[in-house]
């Protein structure tokens, strides 16, 4: 249980660096397993659109790096230590897809390398942010020592983002988002945003526990609603349109449908966003 | 985006420094995992451009025929050799004596993907060695 060694330096695996990526790894599966089991995502894999899932991939690394800088697996001094550690939780949480997937015998002889490079890309994708946030889930150090500056206004906006991607990719996928689309009524989906902004605006500012930002008494309530509620959740929207439509959940739907699909998802991407602060 | 010790000053004990820097393992890990995605990237952008438009083409074989207690079952493989996923694939077998069906039989694959290889199975009551097997693909849906 000794503290390791600062002063290590070469290619000789570092006692610390290893421990982080077993908990890479448990954060991996841990946050990809609901995925992993979902018939949905191996679909996916093989049927999307090959330039969506190449531009979710591509989009995945600058998120992963601005949660380093937020989290991560440790404390880190520079943007290319945050670089770093993105492009080490890819590798880990493509290494946990594969192994798994493997096992499930999702992955099989007679299939073409673009099924299987599909499926193992889009696991890795919410593999990568589970891994990414192990440390901050699991444990790493104790919390005092490895707390960082207070987020900046555009920082607190992308931890919102980010939450509400954290929540909403589990959903995404499913055929539900649409269903419950179609069977809401025009004043359902209305009211539906509604309760996720207003849950949004409770859950952190109003409530005011660990980890939620302490309204300071001299900002009137109106002025942290417009700010950070309501930009808040017009994230969530984008991000849940985001994501249905790189799964190509949109696709052919009328506008409307698009809408309430959008505030479907982005009922649980409020809760995310909401608890972002507490989550990530 | 300022980063401030935060931490290392009071709290932090010396042997246990709050900035770490990057070991080289981790840059060779790093640099692996790097490859990695630009090459999942560069792939599926290759695909796209090469195979976009391309629809399914389906072929299908037979592999076996084995008795079983429900009946003659034709095992068969199917191939895509197009470039986009098949679902719902309908694929129907028949069995002629001289030029009149005397037996037919259906069965649909959930998903064949491009360049992919699915296997099923038809059943039927009469023999097919006796008979004129043909398998055909009536349809499919886009996914």
């Amino acid at each position: 249980m000794s503290p390791q060694s600062a002063s290590e330096v070469g290619l000789r695996p570092d006692p610390a660096f290893l421990r982080g990526l077993g908990r890479a790894f448990a954060g991996a599966l841990i946050f990809a397993l609901p995925m992993l089991m979902t018939m949905e995502m191996w679909q996916l894999g093989f049927y999307m659109d090959p330039l969506r899932l190449a531009l979710l991939l591509a989009l995945t690394v600058p998120t992963l790096v601005g949660l380093s800088r937020f989290g991560g697996l440790r404390p880190t001094a520079r943007l290319r230590d945050d670089v770093a550690d993105a492009l080490v939780v890819l590798l880990v949480a493509a290494l946990a897809a594969t192994v798994t997937l493997y096992i499930f015998g999702i992955l099989a002889p007679g299939m073409s390398a673009r099924e299987i490079i599909g499926k193992i890309v889009l696991q890795t994708v919410p593999g990568s942010f589970g891994a990414m946030l192990a440390r901050s889930q699991l444990g790493g150090e104790p919390e005092g020592e490895r707390e960082k500056d207070p987020p900046t206004y555009w920082g607190e906006l992308f931890l919102m983002g980010a939450g509400a991607l954290f929540l909403s990719f589990n959903m995404a996928p499913t055929e539900e988002m649409v269903l419950i689309a179609y069977k809401m009524s025009a004043w359902q989906s209305v009211s539906l945003a509604l309760v996720s902004l207003g849950l949004m605006h409770a859950f952190v500012y109003a409530l005011n526990f660990k980890g939620g930002s302490a309204r300071p008494d001299h900002i009137p309530a109106w002025s942290l609603f417009a700010r950070f509620s309501l930009v808040g959740y017009a994230i969530v929207l984008g991000v849940s349109l985001f994501s249905l439509w790189v799964f190509g959940r949109t696709d052919g739907d009328s506008l409307k449908e698009i809408i309430s699909a959008s505030i479907v998802l982005g009922f649980p991407g409020a809760i995310g966003a909401a608890s972002a602060r507490l989550l990530l | 985006m300022s980063r401030s010790d935060a931490g290392a000053s009071e709290g932090a004990t010396p042997s246990q420094p709050a900035l770490e820097s990057t070991s080289p393992l981790e840059w060779v890990i790093a640099a692996i995992g790097g490859l990695l995605v630009v090459g999942a990237i560069a792939y599926m952008v290759v695909f796209a451009v090469a195979e976009l438009e391309r629809p399914p083409a389906v072929t299908l074989s037979v592999t076996s025929v084995t008795t079983t207690p429900g009946g003659y079952m034709v095992s068969f493989r199917a191939a895509n050799a197009g470039g986009a996923t098949a679902a719902a694939l309908q694929v129907s077998g028949e069995l002629r004596k001289g030029g009149a069906v005397v037996e037919t039989s259906a069965v649909t694959i959930d998903y064949l993907p491009q360049q992919s290889e699915r296997e099923g199975g038809l059943v039927f009551t009469r023999d097919p060695e006796d008979l004129t097997l043909s398998l055909r693909v009536e349809g499919y849906s886009e996914p």
